[in-house]
């Protein structure tokens, strides 16, 4: 630095873009993990909703233990004639919390909503999440 | 870096001494500081695309996941559920499992870095569903 303009100046550059690099991978790491906890908290909610129609008893008992066992939560359950609505969440994961964290905010709560319903043999859908 | 230091400045030197320097006489840190800083910045790009294979890869395990307990869930045999959905992912192995009054599909697959020198050092990643014995 005291010999000249350019000494040091790669390492600045080098620096900076690691910089830039290590941000950018953290931020999609963060989606990422969103992501992959959305994701399961769809497939909770889907095979909640469809525990809870197949149920014959207590729709929503079994729907509330199929959320569990895939590790969420049942918020809310309905039965609507013959389907079974639930709504599922979960946290947000870990590193969304830290980065949000950051800002001095919480993040929302991951919600996913289904229905399912017995098959129906008039049209040609079965049951669906 | 420190201890490099004296050496290229003394080499500049000579150089600077025999001939008058075209460029600035520090073209010779700018290189050797590059030199330094590349592999860093190779690394971290490395970690990045591996970071989006982990991602990805992820994401296709919890689709097939759960693909399978949807499957399952129809009425199909989970053996033949499970097995169609691992066609969507290569590579990926899973396993269903008893656990109390619930059926576990499991299905996992290992990440590799995408460098052939850490290549024995993979990352094994999993993704479950589980769906309610009555199912199976």
């Amino acid at each position: 630095m005291m010999r000249g303009d350019d000494r040091g100046a790669a390492v600045v550059w080098g620096l900076t873009l690691t910089f830039i690099l290590t941000t950018a991978g953290l931020i999609a790491a963060s989606v990422a993990q969103f992501a992959i906890v959305r994701q399961r908290v769809q497939t909770a909610a889907d095979v909640s909703a469809l525990a809870g129609a197949q149920s014959a008893w207590d729709p929503c008992a079994a729907a509330q233990r199929a959320a569990v066992a895939n590790a969420a939560t049942l918020l809310a359950c309905a039965v609507e004639g013959s389907d079974v609505v639930v709504r599922v969440s979960r946290p947000a994961p870990e590193l969304v919390r830290r980065v949000f964290a950051l800002a001095g905010q919480q993040p929302r709560d991951i919600v996913v909503a289904a229905r399912a319903g017995p098959p129906d043999p008039s049209d040609d859908q079965s049951s669906a999440g | 870096m420190r201890g490099r230091t004296p050496v290229r400045a003394g080499v500049v030197g000579g150089q600077a001494r025999a001939l008058p320097p075209r460029t600035s006489s520090d073209a010779g840190m700018v290189v050797v500081e590059a030199a330094l800083v590349i592999p860093l910045l190779a690394a971290v790009a490395v970690a990045l695309a591996w970071l989006v294979g982990i991602g990805s890869v992820s994401l296709s395990l919890g689709d097939a996941a759960r693909a399978a307990a949807r499957d399952i869930a129809r009425g199909e045999v989970a053996d033949v559920a499970v097995a169609r959905a691992l066609e969507t992912v290569p590579g990926a192995t899973a396993s269903v499992e008893t656990r109390g009054d619930s059926v576990v599909v499991v299905v996992s697959d290992d990440v590799r870095p995408p460098v052939p020198l850490l290549s024995g050092l993979p990352i094994h990643l999993r993704q479950q569903v589980s769906i309610p014995r009555e199912w199976s």
